[in-house]
């Protein structure tokens, strides 16, 4: 499913990831825990290869780091969901065509799109706000239009870099609940936050980083 | 390839950043209409050198002693010559009649015998080498017998043949220059609409968008943009024309080729600014 083998992703300031190694396995839940610059953000960015790894190397389904070229790069990330705490939405367009884009991507046809991205929406609870622009949205809808993107394409794995971040406590709660919801269905989530306590409420295995090193 | 999200984007990103799509139509405009007047100027000044060629002709004086014989002889190798369409005989009474006609004088009065020599007319056909070559075609004339000289009315021709064949390579520095300036200027009024949307690229990028299907939308968007300056250029210049024409009636033709190529120049331009545009965000 995923695998780090030995990573280790550097950067001209000195800071960085090493000797990184852990394992998600299907239908699994892993938090990353650690404090701000601890290398939580580096881990998930070196896995959807925004970062290549100097050492060491990454396996994603059938993709292996080591013999992922530039132009594969697009391909891996299809197979990858990912979920960021600045949202990331395309703020010209709406709620439907954000999270329908994926699809545009894949080449799924016209039909089919509409299909999956109601379900999907179904899934985060945002059917009536389909036709909403992003900034029309709270936080919490924005990161739920996040999520339903990330989980359209059925991916192996969902990536969540601190989901929660820009949120209330109630609103990180439901933004959880959902993720919580995904998972049941079998999607794994490896998901990164400095919030340990948040981590220990749900059911799930903790991987403790700091310094940019596992501990 | 999804050829209808492409085009769905293009008129999506027309629509919505209005002022830089506004501002890239008309840089199209300006810089179409540069061109298209330079292509013009050049298209017609072709033109108004063979009007003035046409009008003029080669004459050779013939020597006095010339016998009748000798002269149909002459006359019909000359016709034999390559480019040469007519060859008018002008006796020396015809030459002292215009003479006369010319400045009024009697040459008879003062003088008691005709000074004036018989002479040849000769008419080049038109496009002919032996206009662009003239001085080749008067050497040639030069060396047959029985001609005293060669006088071609043409100074004027020949400045405008040099002034031409000078110019046209101007033109086609002056164009290649506005060309490339032009692309240049649309490839970055384009780069700032590109710039706007640079976020949206970037997470486009993130989640599996390949290159080609981001630029995409936007070679198409430059091609709508191209289309209708294009099309703003090829009104004003059939305004221009029309105006002109009807100042200086046969100067200046247009031909409805150069409406079309004015058209699809736009969105040439279009398609490789954006091409050009695009490549410092992917």
């Amino acid at each position: 499913m995923l695998e780090l083998h030995n990573v280790k992703v550097s950067y001209p300031t000195g800071d960085g990831i090493q000797q990184i190694t852990f394992k998600v396995n299907p239908g699994e839940v892993v938090f990353l825990v650690g404090p701000s610059g601890a290398g939580k953000s580096t881990v998930l960015k070196s896995i959807f290869l925004e970062e290549r790894p100097s050492e060491g190397h990454i396996i994603v389904g059938e993709y292996n780091s080591l013999f992922v070229s530039k132009q594969d790069i697009p391909y891996l990330r299809r197979k990858l969901g990912i979920v960021f705490q600045d949202f990331k939405l395309l703020n010209d367009r709406d709620v439907f065509r954000n999270i329908s884009f994926v699809l545009e991507v894949v080449g799924v046809r016209g039909k089919v799109i509409k299909r999956k991205v109601l379900r999907a929406l179904a899934d985060v609870g945002l059917s009536h706000k389909s036709r909403k622009y992003p900034e029309e949205l709270s936080g919490g809808e924005q990161q739920r239009v996040a999520i339903a993107r990330a989980i359209v394409n059925e991916p192996y794995i969902l990536l969540a870099d601190e989901p929660t971040g820009n949120l209330d406590p109630d609103t990180a709660a439901e933004i959880m609940n959902v993720l919580m919801r995904i998972n049941m269905r079998g999607t794994s989530i490896l998901m990164a936050t400095h919030n340990f306590a948040l981590a220990k409420s749900y059911d799930g295995r903790i991987i403790r980083i700091e310094n940019g090193q596992l501990i | 390839m999804n050829l209808f999200y492409s085009v769905r984007e293009a008129f999506a990103g027309f629509t919505k950043a209005r002022v830089s799509t506004v501002i890239t139509i008309f840089t199209v405009s300006f810089f179409l209409f540069l061109l298209s007047i330079v292509a013009i100027l050049s298209l017609n000044m072709n033109r108004v050198v063979t009007m003035l060629n046409a009008n003029h002709d080669v004459q050779v004086f013939l020597s006095n002693t010339i016998s009748a014989v000798e002269k149909d002889e002459l006359r019909a190798e000359i016709l034999d010559m390559d480019d040469v369409l007519a060859v008018d005989y002008i006796s020396k009474d015809q030459a002292a009649a215009e003479f006369q006609r010319e400045f009024g004088d009697d040459i008879f009065e003062a003088l008691e015998e005709n000074p004036l020599p018989a002479s040849f007319i000769i008419k080049l056909n038109e496009n002919s080498d032996a206009k662009t070559n003239i001085n080749d075609f008067a050497q040639k004339l030069e060396q047959m017998p029985n001609i005293d000289e060669v006088v071609m009315h043409q100074g004027a021709l020949q400045i405008l043949v040099k002034f031409s064949s000078v110019s046209r390579v101007v033109m086609y520095v002056l164009f290649v220059l506005v060309f490339l300036g032009s692309l240049f200027m649309i490839s970055n009024t384009i780069r700032l609409i590109i710039f706007a949307r640079r976020k949206i690229i970037a997470t486009m990028k993130l989640v599996g968008a390949t290159d080609a299907f981001i630029r995409r939308p936007f070679l198409f968007e430059g091609i709508l943009q191209g289309l209708v300056g294009g099309s703003i250029t090829m009104a004003a210049i059939y305004l221009l024309v029309k105006i002109f024409v009807l100042q200086w009636p046969g100067l200046l033709v247009v031909s409805k080729e150069f409406y079309l190529i004015v058209l699809l120049a736009g969105m040439l331009f279009g398609f490789i600014g954006s091409l050009f545009a695009i490549r410092r965000f992917l």
